[in-house]
């Protein structure tokens, strides 16, 4: 695709605007996901640590709260079981004085349930099964008739109770047991009884009875649960009384609802899943607000700290061990948290279990609540993120278009002076040479039309030089050509046709002029003079020294031949060339004069070639002895020796210059002397000199082939016929 | 043409290389008028000029001429091809060729 320079420029300028912009908004918007990213993962990470320290907080407030829940209902039931002791130890001093003091009481006679139904808050007696047996002495009645008086003690304590099934009483070291009952579900009609109840009850093999014995002291005994009391389950507290000795003579006791209690301990479980339980010196579970099979109540002597379950063994031997504490714990197959507290005045312990599920999910909601805040926080920051991303696009996108009229408009003004420029250049190139382009922009454009206008200034100086060097060059051409013409008609051209000697020369002119010539001019009536010369260089010089050589020669044998002989006319002719020669010209001559009465040939060869003499005699030809002089021109005053040879009839001559033997071909291979005399031989020099000219010439060309000429070639030929 | 030019001292060899003719003849005309200022030993050596045309005498002829007055010239392994033109022309007893 060919683009003009203003879009390639619009290209090029767009190009590395575009690709600066794409940079600039790659490296920002790589930036702004960076950024974005970073804020993402701190804000999840952030969440995330923040959840968890919620989660940890929240579930490490919950434990806490739930250790002072279970120990401020541990102090609570303490409390009331401190009361209830209070109560034990107010009965057993009361009946301990009434022992020791039997004779400070009158006797009172108690209900007897056998003989008399006993009512709502009444005191009745049992006597046992030892009574029943043995017999009752005076001295038993008597003392069991002082002990009566406690009943002005048991029915006001028992009316305390009065709301609840309960009971306050006393068994005697006789087996005899009396008793406060109250039944407020049906408090207007009589205690039912059953017989053995009234005859054959002995309280000393009661539980409460024996464990106040061993322990000797005020004693809480477990729960149990009475039929009569439907779900809730009743404890009691007994103590032992003494008489006057300090000898154990009865226990006392009471049965005390346990509503109060339970109500705490319920009201203490956490959620709707949690529980609270009490459990005694034994790992036994005493109470507890909920059904459990692992935590199941005391009724089997069920020892906790024997549960397969090692975390709720493991719990259950810190609370029997009278520790406070948290512990995840699992019961019945699900986690809870068991926090627990001791009650020190009995050995037992409280505790409250809360499902972790509630507590993880508390922990959990606070959580989710911060996740949400940093999911909040997320999208917003995705929000502004794509507002600023949405803004980043619109302003590179405005930046485009104003890059786009501006580089447009960059390129369309850098455009316009090439315009003018290739308008102006155009009117130049149509011819208008004096066309000026006229561009001011002050850069390399107006540098280029200066150039141009520089260029057409020289274009016309030059084309006027050009103009002057070729009417120059052809006036040479023109001087040479007369040289050339000049030089060709001082060779002479009319042969004489006659009888005793045949002439005929012919010259071939080299491109340049060259410096052959050839004479022939009659001295006197008999003599004929012949010259073959060859000047050195080539070109105007040399030509004007072969007119100047031509002209010597000719007039020195005129005047001085017949007179000197020819070495003198050469010898003259040599000291005249000599004269004012400092370029070092020379001529190489052949010349030589004919008799042509005796045939005889007198010649003297200044250093050029050896002329061809043909003997008709003997059809043979062979180069003519010739001693070797000089050239003319360089050297004055030396001498020349004349040679003589006299010509049969039929015999001829043949000059030549080195034109002929130097002859070159396209392989710079010479023609050589030695061809020319082979083909003269071969030849038939007794032809016309018309024909053998043209044969010569005609071997010469054979070998010169397609090679330029580079030398004139001369060739002079000259057939005696002797004087008839 | 080539010309090869060794100076050694006041001695100047010249080795002329393939033909000395009309055309290439001023380049060594050219060349001598520099180069004989102060030689006294003037030698060409044409062992390798294959032909001579006098253009090249008349070049061989202005070093004679200036060598005549400072010094002398002589000419070593002349071919035969030359030595048939220095003979035909003269030049051969003119000048000094070992």
């Amino acid at each position: 695709m060919k683009w003009n320079i203003q879009k390639r420029l619009l290209v090029l300028v767009l190009a590395a605007g575009i690709l600066s912009f794409l940079a600039m908004s790659g490296l920002s918007f790589y930036g702004m996901n960076v950024t974005r990213n970073e804020m993402k993962s701190l804000g999840e990470e952030l969440g995330k640590a923040g959840a968890n320290f919620t989660e940890t907080l929240v579930t490490y407030q919950i434990k806490q709260t739930l250790g002072e829940l279970a120990e401020s209902r541990a102090d609570f039931i303490e409390q009331k079981l401190g009361f209830i002791r209070s109560d034990i130890e107010i009965l057993s001093r009361t009946m301990t004085k009434i022992a020791s003091n039997p004779n400070d009481y009158k006797p009172i006679k108690l209900i007897n349930p056998q003989v008399e139904p006993v009512y709502n808050i009444q005191t009745y007696m049992t006597y046992g099964p030892d009574i029943k047996r043995d017999g009752l002495t005076p001295e038993v009645e008597r003392e069991l008739a002082i002990i009566g008086n406690i009943r002005l003690v048991l029915e006001p304590l028992e009316r305390l109770f009065s709301e609840y099934t309960s009971s306050v009483y006393i068994g005697t070291k006789h087996g005899c047991f009396i008793c406060c009952p109250s039944f407020p579900d049906k408090p207007n009609e009589p205690k039912p009884f059953t017989e053995s109840e009234i005859l054959d009850y002995d309280p000393r093999t009661r539980p409460w009875y024996k464990l106040a014995v061993s322990a000797n002291a005020p004693a809480f005994f477990d729960l149990y649960t009475h039929a009569n009391l439907g779900k809730y389950q009743r404890f009691g507290c007994s103590a032992p009384y003494y008489d006057r000795n300090g000898n154990i003579a009865g226990v006392v006791g009471m049965d005390v609802p346990n509503i109060d209690i339970y109500k705490s301990i319920d009201d203490t479980a956490v959620g709707a899943n949690g529980f609270s339980l009490v459990m005694n010196k034994n790992g036994e579970i005493i109470f507890a607000s909920r059904e459990s099979e692992d935590l199941r109540s005391n009724e089997n002597k069920y020892d906790v700290r024997t549960n397969p379950q090692k975390s709720l063994a493991d719990a259950a031997k810190k609370m029997v061990d009278g520790e406070n504490g948290i512990l995840p714990v699992i019961v019945d197959g699900e986690e809870y948290f068991i926090a627990f507290a001791p009650m020190k005045s009995i050995g037992w312990s409280f505790a409250t279990l809360t499902p972790r599920k509630d507590i993880v999910a508390a922990a959990e909601d606070s959580r989710k609540y911060f996740l949400a805040q940093i999911d909040g926080f997320t999208s917003r920051l995705q929000n502004e993120y794509l507002f600023v991303t949405f803004l980043a696009a619109l302003i590179v996108m405005a930046l485009l278009y104003l890059l786009f009229t501006a580089s447009n408009n960059l390129s369309r003004r850098l455009v316009r002076p090439i315009h003018v420029l290739s308008n102006g250049v155009r009117e130049i190139a149509q011819g208008n040479l004096d066309k000026k382009l006229d561009i001011r922009t002050g850069d390399e454009i107006e540098h280029l039309a200066t150039c141009f206008n520089a260029m057409t200034v020289e274009l016309k100086n030059y084309m006027a030089n050009l103009t002057k060097v070729t009417a120059e060059k052809e006036r040479i051409a023109t001087e040479l050509d007369v040289a050339s013409e000049i030089q060709r008609g001082m060779l002479p051209k009319d042969f004489p046709a006659r009888e005793d000697v045949e002439l005929l020369a012919t010259m071939t002119p080299a491109k340049e002029v060259g410096g052959d010539f050839y004479d022939f001019y009659f001295i006197d009536e008999t003599h004929l003079a012949i010259t073959v010369a060859d000047v050195s260089g080539k070109g105007i010089s040399a030509a004007l020294f072969m007119v100047i050589s031509k002209t010597v020669l000719n007039n020195f044998a005129m005047s001085m031949h017949n007179r000197d002989g020819l070495a003198e006319v050469v010898a003259a002719a040599n000291d005249k060339l000599c004269a004012n020669n400092d370029a070092m010209m020379f001529v190489t001559v052949f010349i030589g004069v004919l008799d042509l009465q005796s045939g005889e040939f007198v010649y003297v060869n200044a250093g050029h070639n050896p002329p061809v003499i043909y003997r008709a005699e003997e059809n043979r030809c062979d180069f003519l002895d010739v001693k070797k002089n000089f050239v003319l021109g360089p050297m004055d005053g030396i001498p020349f020796v004349e040679q003589r040879i006299t010509f049969q009839r039929g015999d001829l001559i043949f000059l030549y210059t080195d034109g002929v033997t130097e002859a070159l071909n396209v392989r710079d291979e010479e023609y050589l002397p030695e061809r020319l005399i082979n083909f003269m031989n071969s030849t038939d020099c007794r032809a016309d000199l018309q024909t053998l000219l043209k044969n010569v010439r005609g071997d010469v060309s054979k070998h010169v082939g397609d090679a330029e000429q580079s030398d004139d070639i001369t060739m002079f030929a000259l057939r005696f016929n002797g004087n008839k | 043409m080539e010309i090869q030019k060794e100076l050694n001292g006041n001695a100047l060899t010249i080795k002329v290389i393939g033909r000395l003719d009309a055309a290439s003849a001023p380049e060594l005309s050219k060349e001598l008028t520099s180069a004989l200022d102060g030689v006294t030993d003037l030698t060409f050596d044409f062992a390798e000029l294959k032909y001579i045309a006098s253009a090249g005498l008349r070049v061989l002829l202005v070093a004679q001429k200036r060598m005549n007055k400072q010094g002398s010239m002589k000419l070593v392994h002349v071919s035969e091809a030359v030595m048939e033109v220095l003979d035909m022309t003269g030049f051969a007893n003119l000048m000094t060729i070992a």
